[in-house]
């Protein structure tokens, strides 16, 4: 084996470890050079995506033709569009429109067409087959019309559609709704439609008109056809249903600084360190074992129980990790 | 389905793992050893944060089980293993004190995998070790408190709404009769368990060496808690720990011994606890001609653990009473024995990850002998001979099953068949007869009453624990209770409480219940004439409260209360002397039946968070119960206007030292005398408790040491009650005071003077 890139490696080192450590750039010109390399990143990688993307979409046209053809030949069901994950309280689905309504049960796969409800007090959490999360309030019915689309017939429904491969439509009488790499929820009660963006953005159509709503904004769509916008916030009390189906990620190896970055995400509450020891600390801890069945904040102090730190939730809402009955004295 | 294949590889993998894991493990890497355990199925849920590369296993464990082999391994590093939620075991560092309870502790399928919030309100937690944040001031560290004859259940008294006399074990608690809390022990419901029965039952049945703690309910209690009105006092037994353990106390008022091990490393266990009373031993010694007072009791279990889910017990609880007791002029003579045996098996499970109950066969034998004469001139002569028996057969069973996202449902029923038997008999000649409504109004009465009543008792309850949106959580609950010994005494029991998370430090909570108690087979009042058994009465509670975190030193709480009762059981009083022997053959012996009764109330308390050596505690209570009698309100002789109970407690590593105050409004008593234009033989009164005895107070105090020694921890104390001698007034002793104009005389008594105890125990 040639020592060359060891050569090259140590070479890189010399060079960094004689130019010493930099002065800090001031904020305001980091913050344009970050953009600026996010933009020229975002650039390449949407490009590199787009060639990712046919060659993937020529390899699955193939396996769908061939997996179509299968199914056809055997008479079997249509492909799944979801799969039911965590839930609480009463759930029935049934596969189309017309059949017999059944309880659900976790992983249960769900083909095109499947109709849900949830029952009171009940809340259904969803991963759609794209990636995304679709979560079920209380006292809500929907049909799963793609892997990408859902109709709202009545209730309310929460979207996360970080992980997902493509935009996600929820369709309600009132409009649709497309997220932009987001967290939203619609809402459709009552001839009425609210939409409230947790985090990113939306576009909301209805009729011929267009609205796009940002995070921390709530759209509402009067049956008379007006709308209103107002305010949200992401860590407001009204989002804690979305917690009780959350789905938990395998912590398996995962660094304590990842989980706690989910934990804001789930709660829309913003984390904080009680000193750089304490954030270095969630870095450099690797967790193992299962959450599987916990909701966000249970999870996490359940973790924390495993380690030498200790969650707050502090007056404003945020949550601080410090140092187990020692304040932030972590070294 | 699912479930069963669940709990099937969970029962699987708890037997196989053991003989899988007969390997040695000393000189592994914990980590290595904690990943070979999870490939083996155990839910081990650890971080690099505690348990780090190059910890080797230092010495070879010996437990029975994975997770008991697991916590030995991890003990060399401060670690341990704690149960965590949906069945997984967490490792966390031992000082910690926070989380779920030590596996070890849970070894027991039937504690709570996942904490308990609690939404209730008026609970309190009475425990040796340190207890939950829900700990106000009144959770007492029952081993350090200054308490009579290390009495558990006297403890009680110094929470907020409890009222005692002082010399009873009884309390109490918010306005309700002393016979208006549920005791129950590991499940099982007691049947009045205290000593001296009927001679003011100055001590429990409840050995303190045989108890973990107390969970007490002042007010609005869960649905799983049923047929009693007031509170509930639900006694966690002490779990033997599977290994040698020895201890033996001596004081001034007990000596008791238990002895506890275990075989099959831990996975049985055996208990045996014994105590007897030295009341009559001290009496002697004091040269108090008063009589024999002599009672014991015995505890016994014997335990199996087959697997993490499931374990079975064998328990019995005796207490034995002797007495004979006589007042100072031997006017008074009284003889009782009592024999209290109950013998239960519970089976606790985990069938689940998440569902968790027990279920409870029982069967007690209560048998009581007392007789008696009086004859106090002037006043009453006569004699009773009172015998009862009950057998009670009983089978409960309760299941809670943890929903995700902090729901809880909890389910039960419980099913009693109960067999009496009374006789009864008295004769009693009454000289004089007090003017007020319910007091005998013949001179001469003679009763003899036998009975057989026999009858069953059907309980069924569901309670839902729900984690609403936001900061709500709820508790909504449905009981219903059928006694067959009365008729028409079908009940249901809604319940309600809400918790609202106002901020981090502040909680807020609300309960609402109806609740209904039944006379049970043993309460039925033959000694004051009653020969069938009264419906249900009912009582609807409503408490509002707060409480707040000041910090991290201290907890306040407040809680407002209302108990209205409907069609409250007729109940039987002395108006003025209620520390008579035999009560019933007194002329002020009252029957009171009251249309309908009222108590309410504000309780505040301060608390420290137990995080030092010094640990204290403060409450006020403002309170008030009255009784409806044709549309006339009357205190009820318990009341008490102003309430205020306070403790310090400071431990060291050799040193306890306690001191406990309580002050309050003095009981109300009745205006009596004979009127000078009158008959001779007519006591008049006043208005029913319109006047009070002067206010109670007193100061306990109690100071421990403890010495290490090759033998073993010897422990040695002295403890004082009422230390200041204060002469608090407990009731008013009558007489006439035969001479030339035969003068009734009045007299208010002290209830118990300055009592010093000094005792010595050795764990071994």
């Amino acid at each position: 084996m040639s020592n060359e890139p060891r050569r090259e490696m140590d070479l890189l080192g010399r060079i960094v470890r004689a130019a010493g450590r930099r002065e800090t750039a001031p904020p305001e010109i980091r913050d344009r050079a970050f953009a600026a390399a996010s933009a020229t990143l975002q650039i390449k990688l949407r490009s590199r995506q787009q060639r990712t993307l046919w060659r993937m979409a020529a390899a699955a046209a193939v396996l769908a033709a061939v997996g179509i053809g299968f199914l056809t030949l055997q008479g079997g069901q249509a492909l799944p569009v979801a799969q039911s994950d965590q839930f609480v309280g009463e759930a029935t689905f049934r596969v189309d429109g017309e059949g017999s309504w059944a309880p659900l049960a976790r992983d249960r796969k769900l083909p095109a067409g499947s109709q849900l409800r949830t029952g009171r007090g009940g809340r259904v959490g969803l991963i759609l087959i794209q990636g995304a999360s679709l979560r079920l309030d209380e006292l809500t019915d929907v049909r799963l019309t793609s892997p990408s689309r859902v109709e709202v017939l009545a209730g309310t429904v929460y979207v996360d559609s970080r992980a997902a491969g493509e935009t996600i439509e929820v369709v309600t009488p009132v409009g649709v709704t497309r997220d932009v790499g987001t967290q939203f929820e619609v809402r459709y009660r009552e001839r009425a439609q609210r939409v409230r963006v947790r985090e990113g953005a939306v576009l909301m159509q209805v009729g011929s008109g267009e609205f796009r709503g940002v995070a921390g904004e709530q759209l509402l769509v009067s049956p008379t056809g007006g709308v209103q916008r107002a305010g949200i916030a992401a860590n407001d009390g009204s989002w804690e249903w979305v917690q009780l189906v959350a789905r938990a990620p395998d912590i398996e190896n995962m660094p304590l600084s990842t989980l706690l970055e989910w934990l804001a995400r789930e709660t829309g509450r913003p984390v904080r360190y009680g000193s750089d020891a304490v954030l270095a600390l969630t870095r450099s801890t690797i967790l193992h074992g299962s959450i599987r069945n916990l909701p966000p904040l249970p999870a996490v102090q359940t973790v924390l129980a495993t380690t030498d730190l200790e969650l707050e939730i502090l007056s404003d809402g945020s949550l601080l990790v410090r140092g187990r009955g020692r304040g932030d004295d972590i070294h | 389905m699912l479930d069963l294949l669940r709990t099937a590889a969970t029962l699987a993998l708890f037997f196989v793992v053991p003989a899988a894991w007969a390997g040695s493990w000393q000189g592994q890497e914990l980590e290595a050893v904690i990943e070979s355990l999870r490939r083996d199925g155990l839910p081990v849920l650890y971080s690099s944060g505690l348990v780090r590369s190059g910890m080797p296993v230092r010495a070879e464990p010996t437990g029975a089980t994975p997770v008991v082999r697991l916590g030995q391994a991890l003990e060399p590093y401060g670690l341990s293993v704690r149960a965590g939620p949906y069945g997984s075991i967490l490792v966390v560092r031992s000082e910690s004190g926070a989380g779920p309870a030590p596996v070890a502790a849970a070894g027991s399928a039937s504690h709570q995998a996942v904490p308990e919030l609690i939404v209730t309100t008026s609970r309190y937690q009475m425990q040796r070790q340190p207890v939950l944040p829900v700990a106000t001031l009144a959770n007492t560290d029952l081993e350090r408190l200054p308490d009579l004859g290390d009495d558990p259940l006297r403890a009680v008294g110094r929470l907020p709404g409890a009222a005692s006399n002082g010399a009873s074990a009884k309390t109490n608690i918010r306005g309700g009769g002393n016979d208006e809390a549920l005791v129950a022990f590991d499940g099982l419901r007691l049947f009045n368990p205290f000593h001296l029965k009927d001679f003011q039952s100055i001590f429990s049945s409840i050995d303190p060496a045989v108890i973990e703690g107390l969970n007490v309910y002042t007010g609005a209690f869960p649905v799983n808690y049923g047929d009693r009105l007031s509170g509930v006092i639900d006694i966690e037994s002490f779990e033997p720990p599977g290994t040698p353990y020895r201890a033996l106390a001596l004081s001034l008022f007990n000596v008791a011994g238990v002895i506890s091990d275990g075989w099959s490393d831990g996975q049985g266990s055996w208990l045996l606890a014994a105590r007897r009373g030295n009341l009559d031993l001290v009496l002697d010694l004091a040269g108090q001609d008063v009589g024999k007072p002599r009672y014991s009791d015995l505890h016994g279990q014997v335990a199996w653990e087959f697997s993490e889910q499931f374990k079975l017990s064998a328990n019995a609880l005796i207490f034995d009473d002797n007495i004979v007791v006589f007042d100072t002029d031997r006017e008074e003579e009284a003889t009782a024995t009592y024999h209290d045996s109950y013998l239960w098996l519970r089976a606790d499970a985990r069938p689940t990850e998440n569902l968790t109950g027990f279920t409870l066969f029982s069967y007690a034998n209560l048998t009581s002998r007392r007789a008696g004469t009086g004859d106090q001139p002037g006043l009453s002569s006569g004699s009773l001979q009172d015998l009862r028996s009950a057998e009670i057969i009983g089978l409960a069973t309760q299941w809670s099953l943890d929903v995700r996202g902090g729901h809880r449902l909890d389910a039960g029923a419980e099913f009693r068949q109960s067999r009496g038997r009374y006789d009864y008999a008295d004769e009693v000649t009454f000289d004089v007869v007090f003017d007020t409504p319910g007091a005998p109004t013949e001179t001469f009465r003679s009763r003899n009453i036998s009975l057989a009543p026999e009858g069953d008792y059907y309980a069924a309850y569901l309670n839902a624990r729900m984690l609403l949106s936001g900061d709500w959580t709820t508790e909504l609950g449905m009981r219903w209770d059928h006694s067959t010994l009365a008729p028409g005494s079908g009940a249901v029991s809604p319940r309600a409480s809400l918790l609202y998370q106002l901020t981090s430090d502040t909680q807020l909570r609300a309960s609402w219940g109806r609740y209904w108690q039944s006379q049970g087979i043993d309460e039925l009042a033959v000694n004051d004439g009653e020969t069938t058994f009264a419906r249900p009465e009912r009582a609807d509670q409503f408490v509002l409260g707060i409480e707040q975190a000041l910090g991290r030193a201290a907890t306040a709480r407040v809680e407002a209360y209302t108990k209205n009762y409907r069609n409250p059981r007729a109940r039987y009083e002395n108006l003025l002397n209620s520390f008579a022997l035999l009560p019933e053959l007194k002329p002020d012996r009252l029957r009171i039946s009251a249309d309908r009764a009222t108590a309410r109330g504000i309780e505040a308390s301060i608390r420290s968070r137990r995080e030092g050596p010094l640990d204290w505690w403060a409450s006020y209570t403002w309170s008030e119960v009255r009784d409806n009698i044709d549309g006339v309100r009357f205190r009820r002789s318990w009341d008490q206007t102003n309430a205020l109970s306070a403790g310090v407690m400071w431990s060291s590593e050799r040193w306890d030292l306690s001191a406990a105050a309580n002050f309050r409004t003095g009981w109300p008593t009745t205006q009596a005398g004979i009127a000078e234009d009158g008959p001779e033989n007519l006591v008049t009164t006043g208005p029913r408790n319109a006047e009070r005895l002067g206010n109670y107070a007193t100061l306990d105090l109690r100071a421990a040491r403890r010495f290490q020694t090759s033998a073993g921890l010897v422990s040695v104390f002295l403890e004082v009650s009422n230390s200041l001698n204060r002469r608090n007034e407990c009731c008013v002793e009558y007489d006439i005071d035969v001479g030339d104009t035969d003068k009734f005389v009045l007299d208010r008594t002290q209830s118990l003077p300055l009592l010093p105890s000094i005792g010595v125990t050795w764990q071994f």
